[in-house]
């Protein structure tokens, strides 16, 4: 019984190893249900106006992308299907833009979407505060020039917006990893300025964003994998986080048995 | 007037701060924002300091060829080497851009994922119950666990909404605003205490006045 | 849903004030108030209230006790955040404490940080502790170390320490994210006595079940207070209680008249 307390780890990582690749290689095909929440957010990005104008800020580096990607995705895709004029943006997190540039020109490829028209990658930007505080002000002077290196003012999307403020712009779509993130685009950008925020987050950080969907002040929340296979129903292109969900269930299974196997053999011990 | 200097330094910009976030016409200064591209700057010269400070120790290190030498030497090939590329592609130039794709974003990505190898090993070690709060939070962490995968639904129609919706919507809520709050106050009362001058530890020495 | 919409012309309240700061002013005197009754009670040597013992912090010095008798080295992490962070300032208190206590016990402290800015700091502090201890000898400036300012390398860099030098006790107390649980569980795989403190609260559950001590949000504010027992800075710990005391009585009248009155406008008092 005593072993029973005492697994080796390395045990639990080849099991969990494993598990991964064989719930990858065979799906159980789970259904998940959808929640209110993600009913809510969907919404909120549904019900923009049909020339609507979306920021959609990857904050979030390569740690986070097997979370947010997916969720890039799906929120890319959904503006597409609907027409609006995406611009993507953020600060600090350098290594954003980068990663979702190849996802972005694929869908807007196959939605017949023209860069610097109907979308444009702004790349990151440095200065954060400063960064978010500037584009209210002026959004071009903010931003200088774009992913490729070529003066923003050139593009005819970003003539549409010179500012970002509600007259401009009708929503920003934040990807929420750490600081800075979705709470510095609240203070900065968008309870200044009411323009809708809609985030989407790791499911680690879930709880600390719940108060803030509960007040009203984020809109929607894409919460974590989960959330983001009930949007990818939702908008009907099953993607990456649907998949995940088989080997999150099967984790999510052996981890519970870990600790209960633990258990047995402590209070097993215990009685002695 | 080693630590006076710095000293006055800080209650000068905070009180800047306060200025400009509370009074009209600080606001209409914009003040913060000089304050804010100051820092920036400050950040960039420390960086910077930073970078020839790497370089003195290292270049020593090989120089006295102390143990693990070699590896000061693949340290400053590579910050030379990437800042010399860096200088002359950009950011977007495509070796720059190939380097950073496949070495740092696949790193990066790589020790994340330990995170699902170390919780799980966590979760195991942890979770015993040993006290009534210990179990208390065995049975949340299981009930969250399996709310968050459709496992839980598989096993429970209502698991889902029980675990994602009542549980995180309200205790769980209620519980972190709690910390939240607490947390502020604190974060509060160490700006005070640094404005007033009572708390000096970040000037050296014992922290206290 | 509540909205906050864009204010259409700022204008000064009494002639002076942002809108909205009002009662964040009131706020700030209070707490000025309340911190300088109390530092004058403490210095005139008249009774304070008590602070409750902190489980966490009073294990700093047994987990410094345990690494000297080892003969093994301590290491500290302030956070990966700059000096901008109200967590990294709690820490260097911390920092200030360890470092004095290990030059007073000659232990070997290591200063892990990910941000050039703590790095010069903790610098500094841990140089004047051990000059303050009669030690400036033992002070060796190569062990306070500035490994990357990039998250997952810093992580990387930290694990590589503790697999090479082998620390009895590791204190991580600061601004933390997913490098956390990285911390706290290759620790324990090395037996270390691990004390995590943060006010992230998405991060606070990893530190809760890796660590052998966490401390939990404000505790870490009040640390460096504590830790010094000086009844000055007890003072401020005791009237940040007070505070929170009065800012709890606020909450449950306004959820007690929420209740009874859900139009209620008991809210908007505290909007000015």
């Amino acid at each position: 019984m005593e072993r029973l307390m005492k697994i080796d780890r390395r045990i639990i990582y080849l099991l969990g190893a494993a598990i991964v690749f064989l719930t990858m290689l065979y799906p159980l095909g789970l259904p998940v249900a959808i929640s209110d929440l993600a009913r809510q957010t969907y919404n909120e990005v549904e019900n923009l106006p049909d020339d609507a104008v979306v920021i959609l800020s990857p904050m979030y580096d390569s740690g986070a992308m097997g979370e947010l990607n997916p969720m890039f995705v799906a929120l890319f895709r959904h503006c597409a299907e609907r027409g609006y004029k995406i611009i993507i943006v953020n600060t600090q997190w350098v290594q954003g833009p980068q990663i979702v540039h190849k996802f972005a020109t694929e869908i807007a490829e196959e939605y017949g979407y023209v860069y610097g028209e109907d979308w444009i990658n702004l790349g990151s930007k440095p200065g954060a505060a400063i960064f978010l505080q500037t584009a209210v002000k002026d959004f071009w002077e903010a931003c200088i020039e774009d992913f490729n290196g070529q003066p923003v003012e050139s593009y005819p999307i970003m003539q549409l917006v010179p500012k970002v403020t509600a007259e401009y712009v009708d929503a920003c779509l934040v990807l929420n990893c750490g600081t800075p993130g979705a709470p510095e685009w609240l203070a900065y950008v968008c309870q200044p300025e009411g323009i809708k925020l809609v985030i989407g987050e790791i499911q680690m950080s879930v709880p600390e964003s719940m108060p803030y969907v509960q007040s009203g002040q984020y809109a929607g929340m894409i919460a974590g994998s989960r959330g983001c296979a009930e949007y990818e129903q939702l908008i009907g292109h099953p993607g990456q986080a649907l998949k995940a969900q088989d080997t999150m269930s099967a984790i999510a299974l052996m981890v519970t048995l870990f600790i209960i196997l633990g258990n047995i053999g402590y209070l097993a011990t215990r009685k002695k | 007037m080693r630590k006076e200097g710095p000293m006055i330094v800080t209650v000068l910009s905070s009180l800047v701060v306060l200025f400009s976030n509370y009074f009209f016409l600080g606001q209409q200064w914009g003040l913060t924002d000089r304050l804010d591209y100051w820092f920036n700057i400050s950040y960039g010269i420390a960086l910077a300091l930073g970078f020839v400070n790497l370089t003195i120790i290292h270049w020593k290190y090989v120089q006295r060829r102390r143990e693990g030498w070699v590896y000061s030497v693949i340290l400053l090939l590579v910050m030379y080497g990437y800042l010399l590329l860096g200088i002359v592609e950009q950011h977007t130039g495509p070796t720059f851009s190939w380097i950073y794709d496949n070495m740092m974003t696949v790193l990066g990505a790589a020790v994340f994922s330990l995170l699902a190898f170390l919780i799980s090993s966590a979760a195991y070690r942890a979770f015993r119950i040993r006290t009534k709060e210990a179990t208390i939070l065995l049975v949340c962490a299981i009930f969250i666990l399996l709310a968050r995968a459709p496992i839980g639904d598989a096993i429970w129609s209502r698991w889902s909404y029980w675990g994602n919706e009542w549980f995180m919507g309200v205790l769980n809520t209620a519980g972190y605003r709690g910390i939240l709050l607490g947390a502020y106050v604190g974060a509060f009362a160490v700006a005070l205490r640094i404005l007033l001058g009572l708390e000096r530890a970040h000037l050296g020495g014992t922290g206290t006045q | 849903m509540m909205w906050f919409l864009a204010q259409e012309e700022a204008k000064p309240v009494l002639g002076l004030f942002v809108e909205g700061t009002i009662v964040d002013i009131i706020v700030v005197l209070l707490l000025g108030i309340l911190i300088w009754v109390m530092v004058s009670r403490a210095r005139t040597g008249r009774p304070i209230p008590e602070i409750k013992k902190i489980a966490g912090l009073e294990a700093i010095d047994e987990a410094i006790g345990r690494a000297t008798e080892m003969g093994r080295p301590v290491t500290f992490i302030p956070g990966i955040l700059s000096v901008s962070n109200a967590q990294t300032l709690a820490a260097f208190g911390v920092a200030s404490h360890v470092a004095r206590q290990c030059a007073r016990y000659d232990t070997r402290l290591l200063v892990l940080t990910c941000d050039p800015l703590p790095y010069a700091v903790l610098e500094e502090i841990t140089r004047q502790s051990y000059l303050e201890e009669g030690r400036p000898d033992a002070f060796n400036p190569d062990d306070v170390r500035f490994l990357s300012a990039e998250q997952f390398a810093f992580a990387s860099a930290v694990i590589g320490v503790y697999e090479r030098e082998r620390p009895a006790a590791n204190i991580m107390i600061g601004a933390f994210y997913a490098e956390s649980m990285i911390f706290a569980e290759t620790a324990s795989f090395q037996g270390m006595i691990s004390i995590g403190g943060t006010a992230h609260t998405h991060q606070l559950p990893f530190f809760v079940a890796a660590c052998d001590y966490a401390l939990i949000g404000e505790e870490i504010y009040a640390a460096s207070a504590y830790l010094s027992k000086e009844p000055v800075l007890y003072g401020t710990v005791v009237g940040q209680d007070i505070l929170k005391i009065l800012v709890w009585i606020i909450i449950l009248i306004g959820g007690i008249v929420a209740t009874v009155n859900p139009e209620t406008t008991f809210g908007k008092l505290f909007e000015f």
